[in-house]
Parts: structure tokens; sequence; C-alpha cells
């Protein structure tokens, strides 16, 4: 996967996936920011509604919704059939969402 | 410590959780036709298989249990009755309680190279709690 021009892209999905050939951890990165505000917006709404929230189940939600959004980044690919996430980086995605569910469930 | 009904449903609602993501995973990536699917890695693979095999097993092992718990007469006892299967059920639902921590953990202990310490830790700790469980079961109920 060598890092292309930006003239060298073709289409949407190039675009998209033109961050991964420059730098193969782009999209775990961005995917594991948009974890902590998922994370932090939930524990946040919880407590406006209740008085007080929970960041370890704001935690394991937010990162299965991400690891699920994730699973779509797989099937976007370019056209040299590069996929906008590769499966060993959705695999870190995937392992650190089993470790926060299982503190979630097993906090009390 | 010592609720052993809750500690299996926490098991239990867990496995369902990460195998419902595992499946999903799965699903999504083979109706889609993925290039570099999740199933290719191995321990992915290995950690999916051994959880399906556990929840078959401790679905086996369940309705063996209600048998043998239905088909048991009860007996009278110094303050109460006496029921013999309460034990087998509690030996064989804290095995189960090993095989889905084991098959669980270990996806993040390899993916994320968690000190194997860790692990000997957390199983400590749940053998203790699991002890301490079964025998506020079998005391109380």
């Amino acid at each position: 996967m060598a890092c292309t021009q930006l003239g060298s892209i073709e289409g949407v999905a190039d675009f998209f996936v033109w961050p991964t050939l420059c730098n193969y951890y782009f999209y775990l990165y961005v995917f594991g920011a948009i974890f902590l505000i998922v994370a932090w917006r939930l524990f946040k709404s919880e407590e406006d509604r209740k008085g007080e929230g929970e960041m370890i189940s704001s935690l394991g939600i937010s990162a299965m919704a991400t690891t699920s959004i994730g699973v779509i980044g797989t099937l976007v690919k370019n056209t040299q059939d590069v996929p906008l996430i590769q499966s060993d980086i959705l695999l870190y995605m995937v392992a650190a969402t089993v470790v926060f569910v299982l503190i979630w469930i097993f906090k009390d | 410590m010592g609720d052993f009904n809750k500690l299996v449903g926490k098991f239990l609602i867990a496995a369902l959780l990460i195998s419902s993501l595992f499946i999903f995973i799965v699903t999504v990536q083979s109706d889609n036709e993925s290039i570099d699917p999740l199933r290719n890695q191995e321990s992915f693979n290995r950690s999916l298989e051994s959880l399906l095999e556990n929840i078959d097993e401790s679905t086996a092992s369940a309705e063996e249990k209600y048998g043998v718990f239905n088909s048991e007469e009860p007996q009278r006892g110094l303050g109460g009755i006496n029921l013999y299967s309460v034990v087998s059920v509690g030996k064989t639902f804290s095995s189960i309680v090993f095989g889905f921590f084991g098959t669980i953990i270990k996806l993040p202990l390899i993916v994320l190279g968690i000190p194997s310490t860790v692990y000997s830790l957390l199983i400590t700790w749940l053998i203790i709690f699991v002890i301490a469980a079964l025998w506020v079961f079998y005391k109380y109920g």
C-alpha cells in the first residue's frame, strides 16, 4: 500500500481510503475519537436525565456502536481493492469492545 | 459477594452480547462479500467457534440438569427439604462460568497483548467469588 498523490484519486471511495494508504492506523484513531465523543455524549445525556451518569456503561455502549459502524468501513474499498478498515484494525476494535462490555456487565 | 444466580446471569448476558457482535460482523461481511473479512483472522475465528461451542454445551447441560432436578424426589431434612440435584447444578454452572470467561477473555489477551498476570489475577478472583457464591447458594438456595 503506497501513499498516492491526491491527484490520482478517481472516486469517492478512493478519497476515503486514501488516508489508510498514507497511515495504516488512520481510521483506528478516527474511530477511537468517535468512540470517546459518543461515550461522552451518552454520559452527559444520562447525567442530564437522571442527575448522575454511568461512564462505564456509556463506554460499553459506545464501543459496541463504534465497532458496528467500523464493520461498514471494512466493506468500503478503493479501485485497487484496498478496504477503508483492514481486518486487523477491526480486530483491535473488537478486542477493545470485548473488554469494555465485560467491565460494563461486571461493574457491580 | 455470594449471588451465584446473578453471576451466571451476567456471564450469559456478556456471552450473548459478544456472540451477537461477532455474528453480526461475520454475517454483514459475508453477505456483502468483504475483501478482507474478519474470519480470516485466526484468533477471531477460534474465539467465535469456541464461544458458539460453549453456548451449545451450556444449553445442553442446563437442560440435562433441569431433567435431574425434575426427577429427584425431595427428602425431608432438618428444618426443610434436601435436594441433592442443586449441588450438581452448582458444579455444572460454575464450570460454565469458567468456560465462558476463558473463551471471552482470550481474544483481548492475544490481540491487545494484555499480560498473563492480569488473566491470572482475574481467574483467582473469579475462583474465590464462585466458591463463596456456591457456598451461599447451597446454604440458602
